[in-house]
Parts: C-alpha cells; structure tokens; sequence
C-alpha cells in the first residue's frame, strides 16, 4: 500500500526560488510535488551532469575542487566540507582500506526541516552528491541515516536510489569508470541524539544511540570500525552544483569564509515561514523583515533562536547581525543547523525555556553524569519556577549548573541545552524573576506547554 | 548452560524497570524471518540490522513487546539485553500496546508557538485518552506527546501512525482527520 | 616515550599511554567513577577531566592519549569545584543513609572527601535479593555502566543491560526481572567493578571489607587463574581476582570467584577418624597416623609392596604430590602410584609425549589473541575452562574463523564458523578425514612436513580409507562440513587448537590426541606464536601432580624410568619397578592382589567409570586410608582411617595450570579445626613408615628444590622467582632463564623430526540397539566442579541443579518426559537417576548426563569400556535406555 501523506506544499513559503539575486542550488523545483523524480532531474536541474564530470576526474581534484568551494557542514558545527574529506586515509600499496560515508539525515533539531525538503524534492541531488563524494573518498558504501519519522522519505529516496542504479548511476562499475557505490538507507527509530555524529554510527551499527569517546575520531575509525566521513543530507546537496559551476564560482556566493547558499528554516512568529536559501551573510533582520514578512502576530519581536534550539537566543540588540558562521558566533550563539525560531513579546521566556531543556532532558542519552544529572536538575528547577514554587536561589543555582554543563560533557548535547539556558536566563532574567515573585509570566499571551500527560 | 530451578515461591521484581509486556504473537513470520535476513546481509556487521528487525517486530507483533524484542535477539542470534536495551533507547518502538490510530502531537518550540500544546489538549480530549495511558476504552486511539517532527514551518504538527504526517492542524483539521480515521480511509497501525 | 608536564614537574610516560595512566603512575590521583583498567575508557563521569594547557576544555584524562610535551593541571581550584560539583549532581538522588552505613565504597569515599551530603530517598522496590551471591540494591546506582561494560567487555556477556535514557537511564538484569532469573553466569565481575555497592557480593555486605587479602590460585580447574583470598580474623571472607594476572587479567568464573563456602561447610571433617566395628570414630592425630601406618605395614609385610597403591592428589600442590610418590616408592617401595589424571587427560600427556616428547599443552592460553583461527575439539571451555573459554569467544565475536568439533551445541559452537558434530565415539574417522582433505588437497605445509617430520609417506596411506564421505557416513557430519572445516583450519594459520575430554574419555582417547597432533604437524602448526595442540586440564594441579610423578610408568617430571632412574636412586636408593596404574590397580584389587589403598584428595569411587565394579574391587581391601576435607562417597564406602585435610586456603605450596604454569598458592586462614596439610601428613606417615631421615623437609620450598635437582625442566623455577604475577611456565632450565610459553619452536624433545605414526580406527562396543537406543555422554556444567565435593557445599546449588541429564525435546516427546522431570537412565552396566533438561543443544538419540552429583552417581552407569594405551575409561560413549520414573 502506497504511503500517503497529508502534506500540503503550497503551504510552505519557498523564498528566492529562481531570482536571480538569490539563485537556488538545493531546492530546485522545490514545491512541485513530481519534481523528485530521476527525468524531472535530469532534464529540468542538470541531474547527474556534474558527477559525470567528477567520474573523469582524479578522486583528490574533486575534494580540491569542494575545498576551493569552501562550503562548511550544514550541520551545525560548520566545518570545512573539504578538508573532513582530506582526512580520510588513503590505500597503501600493502593495505586497501574500507571507507564508508555515511549521511546524515536525522533532522531533529528542533525548528530545522530544510533535509525533509531536500529528501521530498530533490532525492536525487542528495544520491547525485552521495556519488561524488564517495568517489572523492574512494568508498563503496554509502549509509544514509534518516530519522525514523520520515518513513515515506526513506521510500520515496529508495525509489529514488533504484531509478538512479537502473540508469547505471549506482552499482559497479559506475558508467565505466571503474568506481563501484552502493547506498543504503538506515531507518532511525526516534532519538534526537542521533544527529551526533558518533551516536549515529552506533545506532547504525545497531546499538543505542550513545555518543562515541573521540579519539578515535570517525576518520580513523567509524563505522564497522572502518575509516568514515559523516556529512549532513544538505551539505551534501550542496556538492553537485559545487562541481557542476566550479568550486570558486561556488566561493563567490556568500561571504569570503562563509560561502555559498544555506537554507534558512523560518519558523515561529512571522508572516511567511519557510524555507529560504539564501547567501551566508544576509543580516537577519532583513531575512524576518524583508524575506518572511515580520511578525505574524503584531506584536514586537522580542527574540530570535538564530541556529536551531541549541543556539543561544539572540535579543533585540542582535536582530542586525549577518547571518554566516563566523558573525553570528562573534555574537554570542552559533548559526547551528540554519533554524531560525522567532518569538514575539507574547512569549513567556520561562515557559519557552523550560519547553527547550525539556526536550534535551528527555533526548540526553544518560550516559555522561554532567548531562544526565544536569538536564534533568534544570528541568526539575524550571519546572519549579513555572509553577509558581521557584525561589531566587533556584536561579542562582540554574546558573552555577551551566558552566558545571557546558562544554564538560561527552558531547555537544549538554552545550546545547546550555545554549538557550544560559542566554534566556541573562537576556530575560526579568521574566524568571517575575515568575519566581509573582508565580506567574511575566507576559500574557501564548501557553507553550499543554496541561495534559506528565507535565 | 544453565539448567533452571523451579522460581521460588517469592517474586521481588526489581523496579524500576517492570517487567514488559507481552504480546499474543511470540514469533516473526516465515516471510519477516526473510526480511531480516536480507536487511542483516546489507551491514558487515548483522548486529547492525537491530533497528530495522525492531521495526519490522513492531509491525508484526502490534507494539514492541517483550515477546517481540526477543524474536528478534533469536532472528539476528544476538543477545537479547542488546535488543531490550536498544529498544528501550528509541521512542518509536511502542513498549506498550496503542490504538489503531496512534495520534503523535508535536508540542516542541517551534509548533508550541503556532498552538502544539493547545493541539496536544484537543487531541487528548477527542480521544479521551492522555499521553502514555495506552489505547483508548474503544481501542482506536492512543496518544502521545513527540518531540519535533521537523514541521516547524507549518505547525502544529500532528503524525498518525508512522505514515500520516499532518501540518497546520487546527481544530477543524483535527476533526477531519478524526473522521476519515474512523471511516478507514487510513491504514491502522502496524497494518 | 614522551615526556610532559604534570602540575609543573616533568615525568616520562610511555607512548600509547592515556593521560590517566601517566598520572596514576606518578602518584595523581585523580577521581574516576566511570574507569576501570580492564575496559575501554567511557569517559562519562567527566570526574577525571585536567586541564591542558593551549586546550580551550579540560580533557577527560581517561580518554586523552598523553603527547609530548602536554603540561597538565589535575587539581586546581576551578577542577576541584567541578569535581564536586559533579559529586553534587549525583548525590541528589543517591539515598542518604546509606554512605554512612557502607562507607568503604569508592563513590562513598568521594562523597566523604567532597564533602557532599547524599538526599535522595531508598525504596525498597530497587532491592533484589534473588541472587545467592549478589545483592543489588539499585538505589545505589549512579549510571556509570561499568556493570554494563564489564558485562560486554570481559565477560562477552549482556546481563546488565542501560535500559531507557536522560535521567531515566538505568542498568537492569536480564529482561527486567530479577538476576536469579537471568541467564547470568555469575562470574561477578559486576560486582568487582561497582563503585557504589549497588551490586556487592553478599558476603561484604554480611561481614564488611576483608582486612587482609592473599594472593594465590584457584583451587578450581586448570586454567590457574590467580586471585586473592580476602579474610578477617580467620574468618574467610570473600575473593577477588588478581587484576594483574597474565592468566586471568583481573577476572574469574562463578566457581573460582565464589565457590569458597565448602571450606566452613557444616560437613567438613576436621578430625580425624578410625572405623572401628564399622562405625566411624573420632580419634587422636597419633591415633590415626598409627592406624593408618600399621595397616599399610601390615599389608606390605603380608603381600609385598606391591599389594599397597597410593593416589596423590591433583587438587594439593606439587610439592604434596611430589612426595606422594616418593612415599609410595621410597617409604613403601611400590611402583603402585597414580591420580585422577589417568580417567581424564592421560591420554593426552601420553599423545603429545609419544609424538612430541613433552606431555603437556604446546603453547600458552596468550597464544589465543595471536591465532588466525581457533579449533576447540571436544572441550566446552566456556563452562568448564570459562575465563580460556572467554579468550576465544572474544575473539570469534570479533571474527576470528572458529571451529568446533563437539556433538553438542556448545556456546562456543554457536559462534563457529564450522561446528562438526560427530556421533560420540567417532573421532578417528573425522580427524583422520580432516588430514585427508589437507594431505590430498596438498594444502600442508610442505616445507615444515619435509624439514621437521618422518613418517609422511605410511601416514599418507593409512590416510586414504577415510575419505570424507566414508567418514561423514560413520561420523553422521556432512562431508562438505568435513572439507570446510579442513581447509579453514589448514589455510588460516596459525591454528590454535584446544581439545578436552571428548577426545580423551573414548576407547581411542590416545589414538585420537594423536590424531590431532598430526593435523598440527601437517599444517606446521606447532612451535610457532598462536598455534599448537594444547589440552585444556581440568584440575587446579592435575598436571603438576602427574608431572610430579603420580603416574605408576613415569618419576619425578614425567620422564621416563629409563632416562632418569639413575639420577632418582642417586638421591632416593633403590627404586621399585614401575606399578599399576589406577583401573589396573582396580583390577588387581578385584582379584585380592592389592589389599590397601592410601588416597588422597579423591573420589575414587564416585568418578570412576562402571561404579559397581570399583565397589566390588575397593570392598575387598583390607584397609583404605583417605586423606580429604569431607566424607567422600569413596570414604563412606571404603575408608577405615581418615586424615582431615588442609583446604587450598590454608596452606603453601605451588600449583601448576594447564600451561605448564607453575604459580605460588598461599595460606590465607589456618587449616579448620585439627586438620593438617597433605605435607604434614606426608611427613607424619614417612616417620611411621621408618622413611623419616629421608623426609626431613621445613617448607615446602625444601621440598620444591628437591623436585628442581631431580627434573632439569624446573630447575630455573626457583620459589623467589615465583613472587611475581604469573609465575613461571617451564621449560625453565636455570634461574635466568624466563620461562618458556612456547615448546618446540625448533627441535622436539624426541629429536629433529616428530613422527607420523598410521592409525586404525577400533569402534566402541558400546552399540545402540532396541533395547538400549540411546547413546549417552556425560560431563560437566559451568557452576559445578568434578566429583561436586566442593561446589555441592556452596551455593551453586542455588544456580543450578547438579542431577541433570540433557535431553533434547524430540526425545522427551516420544518418551513424554517433560521438562524438569527425574527419569532413569539404564545401561548394561547400570542405572543412575537425573532430571531431564530439555535441550535442542543435544542432538536426538543422543543425552548428555551432567555427572557432578553424587546423587546422580552417573557412573553407575558407565561401561568397562578403556583406552587401550593409557586405561582412561570411555565416558563419553555408553548405550542407554531412559525411562520416566514410576510414580509413587
């Protein structure tokens, strides 16, 4: 039985798709429900001329090629695409070596869902740059992770993956140049951790989502053991146009360290959210003004979460800064997994803040003591402060558990819920203390948690 | 080996973890079996095909039943602690048995400020069943509060099943969705 | 090696080396909850996070490998809050009254050091007092998951299992339910490694932390593993393993690891006795000590020394059975000496010794980590030999190709490769059809057959009859199972091959170890890392007391009268020829040729095969003298003096393992009661015997040192060389020289070049019929030991149960038995009751009796069936007939 899905396109706002002043790379044909297909592809978006071109090539001139283009990872760390691929090891005369790569598609960050566009749109984009790096990487296997929810994704791009092996694109021998790629779809089962790059590898490898001691980093031993590089589902998207208009023509677009287009996920209190890619560099209240409207609500934007839930929340003073990795890290939060979540001054901050940490609570893996015990003491607190029974030592004691939090756990995670922890509680110390004081929110308006199940 | 001795007469279960639940259904299927196999040679590693034997357990046995994580520990020869504690890592296996139409309310940040929460309530209303309680008294409804659905720009976001996946939900979307769930026009769960 | 900075002074630490490693080898002690030496680093406490400098983030010094020229800070004021900040976090949910109450547990010590209040609740729910050795109380647990990795990671199993996640994270048994009802092997390594006392052994949470440990051996199987005997006041307490033991590496087994209540057990004998008008009576040391030498005087003066045999003891040290035999000899002139390795690996000191020249394994159990493959033939080692069990099923689980040839489906042949299961009794033709394959595929090791072997040629024929598919035919394996498995072991070398019992206990037990021997000679497998023929002993000292001279054709090092009477009579007098071994002295006692008998640590009676023809023979002796910790089966049957033994706990000695591993056992308590080493007793008997001036020893060093004149192998094993971990592995020729874990590496003892030698094959007369259709094996379990005589009296009992006889379903369907039920076993021979386990491990038509029980008293069932070389009598092969038990 066919899946269905209730999922309406025209719904969504796709911004810039072909102006020229904001070219699209990865959402191409992004709306039209038939645009996925192989055809479609092939014949309207350039489909599969560029790994065409990267098969002539030498393996090191494509990673070259995708350094000189300097995209960094969609994924939220930002690192440079081309140099993780460098660090993969190479075969020796005495020692053939298996290498894999490995796609990240577990979209979980809260207020991200620009991969679930890519896997609806433009499932041949994402095989088409699977090929290339692959070959870039010399590995014959390809595992892309896609989380679990997106059952009808993980169909549509194995239908996807079957049309592009018919076509001779996937399998051996690859149209002739010798270069053998399989890829297999691995089905998440819901746990936000396993965006983590290590705690992915383990849920492949079938085992609980638990992140992995570095060293040994990925490279030298991911998964199965065996070198491997783990890129995000957009990162990858990014590739085909990256070879297909020349890495420096790539590095034009965006700002000189932070090239190239990203899709911005708008969600929250503006008029038009959506999807928007767009350039690195656009300051951000010109992407909520002049690109998704404004407010939705009439109300003054009190708050902007630049980067996806872990990034810490950006106030007024913020909205002018331009949105690339380095900007908007000298500003005090990350630009993270390109979600951006707009708060209007209706929005209790203690409410929203309490929603976030729990949510890292619920998604910590409990294996490291300062993220388990930590997550779970900030939500008790919170949850405290929300129902009228917090004191003011509550607060200090919030804000002496960060720095024990951040940056002290296994991995990023406890940094995550530090991220909109710390920041809320210095930026809008004002509502906490309301709440503490006054048992109640310092703003009418919106109620974010449901009076109903364990809460 | 251990050779059993009968259980004494004195049960102290040990808490926090009570003991699973089991399922009618205490075997895979003759063609799930083949399923699994042809999943297992994909991976160099059969371990690797935990994930998906546990989701193809949840599809044959209702819900991820004690009975289920242990057909699949024997299809893959692996230890059954492995799969019960993989099981239990993941919320999309059901450790407990849901309704025909399990209704997933996404009430993250982004949905929570286009009305998650005021959703969640509404659905649990019309079900008459809260979150975690297990299917309702008629068996057609369960409910429960997810994390996000990455349908942030089109909140709130409300899945049924693991195949309808329902954006701007609002009360009359709700409704609608509701009735054609009860007039069959969806697949039940795990059908 | 590197050099770097720890808090300001510069220290080497070697390369590879974490930072935890380098700090703790200089004296830093930084906090862990999380680390454990035996696993891989989890780095999830965080508590031994340090600072480095040029690192924006302190680095878990667990998980950080040190580098040149790394200057790292471990306790300054910002680490030290952080520490107890983390401390704090935990305490939140830890109950409070519960450090106090248990202070001596790591995480209690942190609490008390940080100085952090523990306010958490204690609910009785998360208590679980199933288990007889392990208490858990999980309201202790603080989610380090070392349970979790030492489960996985040295015990290869998954009991304890994270279950959930965040704060609802937690370890669990099982699939929840309590850990009796687990399929835990009880190995408590759990416990050893848990910071907490969530889980602790029952007998620290009765009796508290000991105050004195002792390092010594298990007095368990061959494997030898080290460990420590914790004790209070002479009040044995618990035992731990030895964490630097090359053997074990800080492991053990649920015997080894908590099988110690036999020592106090209510029924221990600790006085000695004489029965007198057939009862027993308690009497004096001198008393008995008289008794006893009068009868073997008696008996001497009246038939001649050669009406007296002796037994040593394979469970007391070398040095015991070292003067064992030279009582025997020396005090009562007779050549009538042996022990129990005669009914176990006999066949195999004889096999390696006639091929070879040295009657013990070839290589070490370290050469498993090096082998490019594994063959475990006939031997179950997971349950009888667990922690060399462990070794190989680490390294199958991570892809090392295993063969297994045993006709049940052993843990390890679950993980095989190829797992040949022949019909009991039908080694020969499969071993010889392994060769077949090798030799006629020509996938030997031409080089090593033509440099360092004769005989190929009259090998090569006798070869040719058993092609696979005859063999596969008398065998009942699949001939293409027969070709994998050969060319498996033939091409991937090296090959480490172990072999048990199931090769041994047949009527072809001798041909067959040489059978193996062969196939290791084909493929070069021997005297190179990671290869060898190596039988897996089954006694703590079971090679030390045949290498000792408990065997009636061999002296002192197991070497030939021939070679070295000279040297013996030099120092010791005239000798006797040699005697009768033990189912030859039987016999004699059968026909009124032996009329007394002096035993030590044996039950003779009970492990016997045909039991009611040992009682026929033992019942017309004139007199038995036992020396033992408990009225054994044989005692209660047949002892008219009985001497109270010293258990292993209680005395000094040396023991050696089954890799020719001779290792220091220590006293940890004084001997219970009025009971007195075998030594003492030895001693005692000599002066009796009129032997004294050539008994005069002060310590078992004394004695030790005589045994290192007598056999050159140990003259290097010097007792002050023994106070390391590990001990040393003869050959061991002078006291420079380390040990030797490899034998023949260029030459064998028996010269240049091992001999091929044709075998034919000579079924059992054991046949199943009508009448008889079952063909019946026996062995052991995990949780029991032997003749049960120790494991009987501790709480294994609770594990298990000892009577078992291993059915499979379809069997116990025709025969409607059900699960658990006792039925009847009968053969020719006998009949002994069990309860039926209903197992598809075992193969229809074929059951096997688990033959610990006394209860049981399997052997009443065993055949007269023998190898004809060395006598082993066939265990592992007898016809029966099951019915259930007419119902009362």
């Amino acid at each position: 039985m066919a899946i269905r899905t209730k999922h309406d396109p025209q719904s969504y706002t796709f911004a810039g798709f072909g102006s020229e002043k904001y070219p699209n790379l990865m959402l191409r044909g992004a709306g039209d429900l038939n645009n996925w297909t192989l055809d479609v592809y092939e014949q309207k978006h350039e489909g599969y001329v560029a790994m065409k071109q990267a098969l002539k090539m030498e393996p090191v001139a494509v990673t070259e090629e995708v350094k000189t283009s300097g995209i960094r990872g969609r994924g939220g760390a930002g690192f440079p695409a081309g140099l993780k691929w460098s660090f993969m090891p190479k075969d020796t005369p005495e020692r053939k070596i298996t290498r894999y790569l490995v796609i990240n598609g577990d979209e979980g960050e809260p207020g991200t869902f620009k991969d679930r566009a890519i896997l609806e749109y433009n499932p041949h984009q994402l095989i088409e740059g699977c090929i290339i790096a692959s070959y870039a990487m010399q590995a014959n296997t390809c595992y892309v992770y896609i989380r679990g929810e997106f059952l009808w994704l993980i169909e549509k791009l194995e239908l996807a993956i079957e049309q592009a092996r018919a076509k001779g694109y996937l399998g051996k021998n690859i149209l002739g140049s010798g270069f053998d790629l399989d890829i297999i779809v691995h089905r998440g089962a819901g746990a936000y951790i396993c965006g983590e790059e290590t705690a992915l590898l383990n849920s492949l490898e079938g085992r609980r989502g638990e992140p992995r001691v570095k060293p040994p980093f990925p490279a030298a031993k991911g998964a199965f053991g065996q070198p491997t590089t783990i890129n995000n589902v957009e990162t990858i998207a990014a590739v085909p146009p990256i070879i297909r208009m020349g890495g420096a023509e790539y590095a034009k677009l965006g700002t000189t360290k932070n090239s190239g287009t990203r899709i911005f996920c708008i969600s929250g209190h503006v008029k038009r959210p959506g999807l928007y890619e767009l350039p690195l560099g656009l300051p951000l209240d010109f992407i909520l003004n002049e690109l998704a409207g404004g407010s939705s609500t009439g109300k003054k934007i009190k708050a902007v979460i630049p980067g996806g839930a872990s990034a810490p929340v950006f106030s007024e003073a913020e909205f002018s800064t331009p949105m690339d990795f380095d900007s908007v890290r000298n500003a005090g939060s990350m630009a993270g997994s390109g979600g951006v979540i707009v708060l209007d001054e209706d929005t209790c901050m203690v409410q929203a803040c309490l929603r976030l940490i729990r949510f890292y609570a619920h998604e910590s893996c409990g294996q490291c003591t300062p993220c388990r015990e930590g997550c779970n003491w900030m939500e008790m607190i919170l949850h405290r402060i929300e129902h009228g029974e917090g004191t003011l030592e509550d607060l200090d004691v919030l804000a002496s558990l960060t720095p024990r939090i951040a940056g002290r756990t296994l991995c990023a995670l406890g940094d995550a819920a530090c991220g909109p922890m710390e920041s809320m509680l210095k930026k809008f110390r004002h509502e906490f203390e309301h709440h503490v004081t006054h048992k109640t929110c310092y703003v009418k308006g919106h109620e974010l948690l449901a009076k109903v199940g364990a809460h | 080996m251990n050779h059993p001795m009968p259980p004494e007469t004195s049960e102290a279960p040990l808490a926090p973890g009570q003991r699973l639940p089991r399922s009618e259904r205490k075997e895979f299927s003759a063609e799930a079996l083949q399923e699994i196999a042809a999943i297992a040679a994909k991976y160099p590693d059969k371990l690797a095909a935990t994930l998906p034997a546990l989701h193809i357990a949840q599809r044959e046995f209702g819900f991820t039943s004690l009975d289920a994580m242990k057909a699949v520990a024997k299809a893959l020869s692996i230890p059954e602690g492995h799969v019960f504690g993989v099981a239990s890592f993941y919320t999309m296996y059901q450790k407990q048995p849901v309704g025909k139409y399990h209704l997933q309310v996404c009430t993250n940040i982004s949905c929570a400020l286009s009305g998650g929460a005021q959703l969640l309530e509404k659905v649990c209303q019309r079900a008459g069943v809260q979150p975690g309680e297990g299917p309702s008294k008629d068996g057609l409804w369960s409910v429960e509060e997810v994390e996000c659905l990455a349908a942030c720009g089109s909140g709130p976001c409300l899945q049924v099943n693991h195949d309808i996946y329902d954006e701007y939900v609002d009360e009359r979307k709700l409704d609608e969705i509701m009735q054609a769930c009860k007039r069959g026009e969806y697949r039940e769960w795990a059908k | 090696m590197v050099r770097l900075l720890l808090n300001g002074t510069p220290v080497d630490a070697p390369e590879g080396a974490t930072l935890l490693q380098a700090l703790r080898a200089h004296g830093l002690n930084v906090p862990t909850l999380c680390h454990d030496a035996r696993m891989q680093p989890a780095s999830a406490c965080r508590l031994c996070e340090v600072e480095v400098d040029g690192q924006e983030r302190p680095l878990c010094a667990c998980a950080t490998p040190v580098a040149e020229g790394m200057s790292v800070h471990t306790h300054g004021e910002a680490l030290e809050g952080y520490r107890k900040g983390l401390i704090e976090m935990l305490a939140r949910r830890y109950p409070g009254e519960i450090p106090a109450l248990d202070p001596d547990h790591p995480f209690h010590r942190l609490l008390l050091h940080y100085q952090v209040p523990a306010t958490g609740p204690w609910v009785p729910s998360k208590l679980d007092e199933s288990h007889p050795y392990l208490r858990l109380d999980m309201n202790r647990c603080v989610d380090c998951y070392r349970c979790v990795h030492i489960c996985e990671e040295v015990q290869g199993h998954s009991i304890w299992k994270v279950v959930g996640r965040g704060a609802e994270a937690h370890v669990e048994p099982g699939d929840a339910g309590r850990l009796l009802d687990s399929p835990c092997v009880s190995c408590g390594a759990c416990a050893d490694t848990c910071p907490t006392g969530a889980i602790q052994d029952w007998a620290r949470y009765r009796h508290g932390t000991p105050i004195t440990w002792t390092r010594s051996v298990c007095s368990y199987c061959g494997t030898g593993c080290e460990l420590e005997i914790g004790s209070t006041s002479d009040r044995l307490v618990d035992i731990r393993p030895a964490q630097d033991a090359p053997v074990n590496r800080g492991h053990l087994c649920v015997k080894g690891r908590f099988g110690l209540g036999f020592n106090d057990a209510e029924d221990r004998v600790t006085s000695p006795m004489v029965r007198r008008g057939g009862e027993w009576e308690a009497v004096t040391w001198d008393e008995a000590l008289d008794e006893a030498a009068a009868l073997l005087l008696r008996v001497k003066e009246a038939h001649g020394p050669t009406a007296i045999g002796v037994l040593g003891s394979s469970r007391g040290t070398n040095e015991e059975a070292f003067l064992t035999q030279k009582l025997a000899r020396v005090g009562l002139g007779t050549g009538n000496v042996d022990c129990c390795a005669r009914v176990c690996h006999a066949p195999s000191a004889a096999g390696l010794g006639l091929a070879l020249g040295t009657g013990a394994a070839t290589n070490s159990f370290a050469d498993i980590d090096l082998a490019a493959l594994v063959m475990v033939v006939g031997a179950n080692p997971t349950e009888n030999h667990p922690i060399v069990g462990l070794r190989i099923k680490h390294r199958a689980l991570k892809g090392m190709p295993l063969i297994v040839i045993d006709p049940r489906r052993t843990e390890l042949a679950e993980l095989a490769t190829v797992h040949l299961r022949p019909r009991p009794g039908t080694n020969i033709p499969l071993f010889q059809a392994l060769a077949h394959v090798i030799v006629n595929e020509g996938l030997y090791d031409h080089p090593f057959v033509a440099a360092r072997t004769e005989g190929f040629e009259a090998y090569l024929a006798s070869l040719q009859e058993w092609a696979p598919e005859r063999a596969a035919a008398t065998c009942g394996v699949d001939a293409d199972d027969i070709r994998k498995a050969a060319r498996l072991y033939a091409t991937t070398g090296p090959a480490y091959m172990c072999n048990g019992l199931g090769v041994t206990e047949q009527v072809q037990g001798s041909d067959g170890i040489l059978a193996l021997v062969h196939l290791a000679l084909l493929t070069g497998n021997l005297g190179k890392p990671g290869s060898g023929v190596n039988p897996l002993r089954g006694q703590n000292n079971v090679q030390g007391c045949a290498q000792m001279g408990c065997e009636p054709k061999r002296l002192t090092g197991y070497q030939p009268y021939d070679q070295v009477i000279a040297k013996h009579e030099a120092l010791w007098g005239p000798l006797p020829p040699p005697g009768l071994d033990l189912l030859e002295m039987l016999d004699a006692a059968g026909e009124g040729r032996l009329r007394a008998m002096l035993v030590f640590g044996y039950d003779l009676y009970l492990t016997t095969a045909n039991a009611h023809r040992t009682a026929a023979a033992l019942a017309q002796l004139e007199g038995m003298v036992v020396v033992d910790l408990f009225m054994t089966e044989t005692a209660k049957a047949f002892g008219t003096v009985f001497l109270p033994a010293a258990s292993t706990f209680e005395k000094e000695g040396t023991f050696m393992n089954g890799e020719r591993r001779v290792q220091r056992v220590r006293a940890a308590i004084a001997p219970r009661g009025q009971s007195r080493s075998d030594l003492d007793i030895l001693l005692e008997l000599a002066k009796r015997l009129g032997v004294g001036d050539q008994f005069q020893y002060h310590s078992p060093e004394d004695v030790w040192n005589e045994v290192r004149k007598l056999w050159t192998a140990v003259a290097g094993v010097a007792y002050h060389r023994l106070e390391h971990p590990g001990g040393l592995q003869w050959p061991c020729p002078d006291e420079l020289h380390p040990g030797t874990s490899i034998l023949h590496a260029k030459t064998f003892p028996v010269g240049d070049r091992a001999q091929f030698r044709p075998i034919a094959f000579h079924p059992s007369a054991e046949v199943v019929d009508e009448a008889f259709p079952f063909l019946l094996n026996t062995g052991r379990s995990l949780q029991h030991f032997n003749a049960g005589t120790m494991t009987v009296r501790t709480e294994n009992t609770k594990l298990t149960r000892d009577d078992v006889l291993e059915l499979n379903p379809a069997d116990a369907a025709a025969l409607g038995v059900l699960d658990d039920e006792e039925v009847t076993v009968e053969s020719h021979h006998g009949a002994f009751q069990a309860h039926a386990h209903l197992t598809d491990r075992v193969r229809p038509g074929e059951p096997f009796g688990i033959f610990h029980s006394a209860k049981a008293f399997v052997n009443r069932a065993m055949g007269p069936g023998r190898d004809p070389k060395t006598h082993t009598p066939e265990f592992k092969r007898t016809a029966v007939r099951i019915r259930k038990m007419v119902q009362a």
